[in-house]
C-alpha cells in the first residue's frame, strides 16, 4: 500500500478531473496581421507551416516552393528497389491550402534579412515577420575532379527524390547480368547518414531476384557510416558477397571520373562500373549562404531553442541546411525542428519566452522488404549555450545480433513511421 | 542488493503525476508547457496522436494506461523496439503532462 495516501487509481482520478476543462485553452495572441514566410516545401516548411496555422491560427503562412507535389526522400531507395512506386511517395500540398497556409509555387531566390523581405524567382518581393527557411542542400560538384553538374544525367545523385530516382532505378533494371553498381558517397555531413547504406541494401534487394551474380561496390568518402555494424550484419544475412564496403583509408579519395566510361578513379586504383550513383558533397542551398547565413562555413549556425540564425534576426533556419546541434539531417529531423520552430516563432510574435522542449529523431532504414533498423536521438537545448544536445540515458541504434522478429517488427514500424510522418506533413 | 518494490516506487509517481496535472490544468494544450515535447510523439504516433500505420493511436488513451506504459518503457519492464531509448530523458512531470494531453483528445473512434 502506498504511503502518499492515495492509490494509483484515485491520484490519476484526480488528475484527470483537474485536466479535462482547461486542455484546449486559447492560443496565445500574436501581434496584428503577422505574416510568416516559410522557404522550401519539404518536411521542415511543410511541418512548420501547417503547425505554425495550428498553433496561432491569426497569423498568415506564405510557403513558397518550386513544384506543385513533394515526392520524399525517404523511402525513394523502396522506389529504386523495385518495392514502392513513385505515385507513393509523392505529395500534394492540397492540406496546406486548407489549412488557410498561402503556397506559392514561384521558388525564393534571395533573402535579405536586413529589409526582412524574400525575393521570388518571378521577381515578387514577400515582406515578412518572421522567415522560416527549410531549402535543403545544394550539391557541390566543384568539389569533385573534373565533372560538374550535368555529369547527373548519366551518374545520377538519386540524393532529391523524383526524375533522378527513376533514372537510377531504370538504369539498374537494364544493367547487364554480372554487372556492378559503384554507390560513391561523400564524407560527413551530408544529407541522411544512412541513405546510401539502406540504398545498397535495396538494390541488393532487387538483384537477388533479378540479377544475382551482379556486385554492389561502396566507394565511401569516409571509413565509418551509420548504423554499420547492423547494415553489414543484415548484408551477411541476405545478400553474402554482393556488397563491398571500400573505406577512405583504402582508395585515398577521388582523382578522376570518367562518366563515358563509367569509372572511378580513386589514388590507390580504378573502379569499373555498369551503373554508378555518385552523391556529391553537399552544403545548405544557395538562398542561405548567399543571405550570409552560412557566416565562413557551408552550413548555417543556428540558436537550437529558436532555431534563428546566429548571423541574422528574425530569419529561422531549419533542417539540412542547419547545424542543429547534435541533431542528423533527416527528413524526420526537419519535420520535428519544423514543429519546435513554429512553437517558438509562435512564443516570440506574442512576447512570450520560447519554451525549451524535448525534441526526438528516429530513423529507420531497410536492409530488407523485411528487414528493418533503427537509430534514436533525443535532444534539448542546453540553457547555457542553447545547443541541441543529445540527452543522455537515450538515442542509439537497434541492438545486434540474430533477431529475425525484431527486424521484422522494425520493418513494419518503418512502414508506420513513413505513413504517420507524411500524414501529419500532407495528410488532410 | 534488495530490489526496490516497484510498486512502492510507482504509487510515488503516480503521486507526483497527479500533483503536477492538477498544479498545471494546460499541461498539454496548444502552447502549454510541454506543446513542444508532445509534437516528439505525434511524429511517429500520427497527427493528434491519431495513427494511420503499425504504431499505436494514443489519442483519447486513459492517462492512468498511458502514463504507466511510459514508465515501464522507462525503467526497462516493458520491452520494445525504440520507445526504451525514447522515453529515458522524460522526468516524471513530461510523463504526467504527455498522458495528460493525449487523454484529453479525441481518439479515432470519436
Amino acid at each position: 500500500m502506498t504511503k502518499t495516501g492515495l492509490t494509483r487509481r484515485q491520484a490519476l482520478g484526480l488528475a484527470g478531473a483537474a485536466l479535462t476543462a482547461p486542455i484546449l485553452a486559447t492560443p496565445a495572441r500574436a501581434q496584428a496581421g503577422a505574416h510568416v514566410v516559410v522557404v522550401g516545401g519539404g518536411f521542415g516548411g511543410t511541418a512548420a507551416a501547417r503547425a505554425m496555422r495550428r498553433i496561432m491560427p491569426e497569423v498568415a503562412v506564405t510557403l513558397v516552393t518550386d513544384a506543385p507535389t513533394f515526392t520524399t526522400c525517404p523511402f525513394s531507395n523502396l522506389v529504386i528497389g523495385g518495392l514502392r512506386d513513385m505515385s507513393e511517395i509523392r505529395f500534394s500540398y492540397d492540406a496546406l491550402h486548407n489549412d488557410g497556409v498561402t503556397v506559392r509555387l514561384d521558388p525564393a531566390v534571395a533573402l535579405d534579412p536586413a529589409g526582412r523581405t524574400v525575393t521570388l524567382q518571378s521577381g515578387d518581393k514577400l515582406s515578412y515577420d518572421r522567415a522560416i527557411v527549410s531549402p535543403g542542400v545544394d550539391f557541390r560538384y566543384e568539389a569533385l575532379p573534373g565533372v560538374g553538374p550535368e555529369v547527373a544525367e548519366r551518374l545520377p545523385h538519386a540524393w532529391k527524390a523524383g526524375a533522378q530516382t527513376i533514372l537510377l532505378r531504370d538504369l539498374i533494371r537494364s544493367m547487364p547480368q554480372g554487372g556492378t553498381v559503384i554507390i560513391a558517397p561523400p564524407d560527413n555531413p551530408f544529407r541522411c547518414p544512412p541513405g546510401p547504406y539502406e540504398r545498397a541494401s535495396l538494390i541488393a534487394s532487387y538483384l537477388s531476384r533479378h540479377n544475382p551474380t551482379a556486385k554492389i561496390v561502396i566507394v565511401d568518402g569516409k571509413d565509418k557510416f551509420s548504423k554499420q555494424g547492423l547494415f553489414m550484419e543484415g548484408w551477411q544475412a541476405l545478400y553474402p558477397g554482393m556488397i563491398d564496403f571500400v573505406p577512405f583509408s583504402e582508395h585515398g579519395g577521388l582523382k578522376g571520373i570518367d562518366a563515358d566510361a563509367r569509372r572511378i578513379e580513386t589514388f590507390f586504383g580504378d573502379f569499373k562500373g555498369d551503373v554508378i550513383n555518385l552523391i556529391p558533397p553537399q552544403q545548405a542551398a544557395a538562398i542561405v549562404l548567399d543571405a550570409g547565413l552560412g557566416g565562413s562555413g557551408l552550413w548555417c549556425e543556428i540558436d537550437g531553442l529558436t532555431f534563428e540564425a546566429r548571423e541574422a534576426a528574425h530569419v529561422h533556419v531549419i533542417g539540412d541546411a542547419a547545424i542543429v546541434g547534435d541533431m542528423p539531417k533527416s527528413g524526420f529531423a526537419a519535420a520535428t525542428q519544423g514543429k519546435a520552430c513554429a512553437h517558438a516563432v509562435a512564443a516570440l510574435l506574442a512576447g512570450r519566452e520560447p519554451q525549451r522542449g524535448i525534441l526526438m529523431n528516429t530513423c529507420y532504414s531497410f536492409v530488407g522488404p523485411e528487414y528493418g533498423i533503427s537509430v534514436a536521438g533525443v535532444y534539448r537545448s542546453a540553457p547555457d549555450t542553447n545547443r541541441l544536445v543529445s540527452l543522455p540515458g537515450a538515442g542509439g541504434t537497434s541492438a545486434a545480433g540474430d533477431l529475425p522478429e525484431l527486424r521484422r517488427d522494425e520493418a513494419n514500424y518503418a512502414r508506420g513511421w513513413y505513413a504517420n510522418l507524411t500524414q501529419e506533413l500532407f495528410g488532410a | 542488493m534488495t530490489c526496490p518494490d516497484l510498486d512502492r516506487v510507482h504509487h510515488g509517481v503516480f503521486a507526483i503525476i497527479a500533483s503536477v496535472l492538477a498544479s498545471a490544468g494546460i499541461a498539454g494544450a496548444a502552447d502549454g508547457p510541454r506543446s513542444v515535447t508532445v509534437e516528439a510523439c505525434t511524429t511517429c504516433h500520427g497527427p493528434g496522436g491519431i495513427s494511420h500505420g503499425t504504431m499505436p493511436t494514443i489519442a483519447g488513451m486513459d492517462s492512468e494506461t498511458l502514463a504507466e506504459v511510459l514508465l515501464a518503457f522507462r525503467d526497462g519492464s516493458l520491452e520494445s523496439t525504440v520507445m526504451g531509448r525514447l522515453v529515458g530523458p522524460l522526468s516524471d512531470e513530461d510523463i504526467a503532462g504527455i498522458a495528460a494531453y493525449f487523454a484529453a483528445l479525441p481518439g479515432a473512434d470519436q
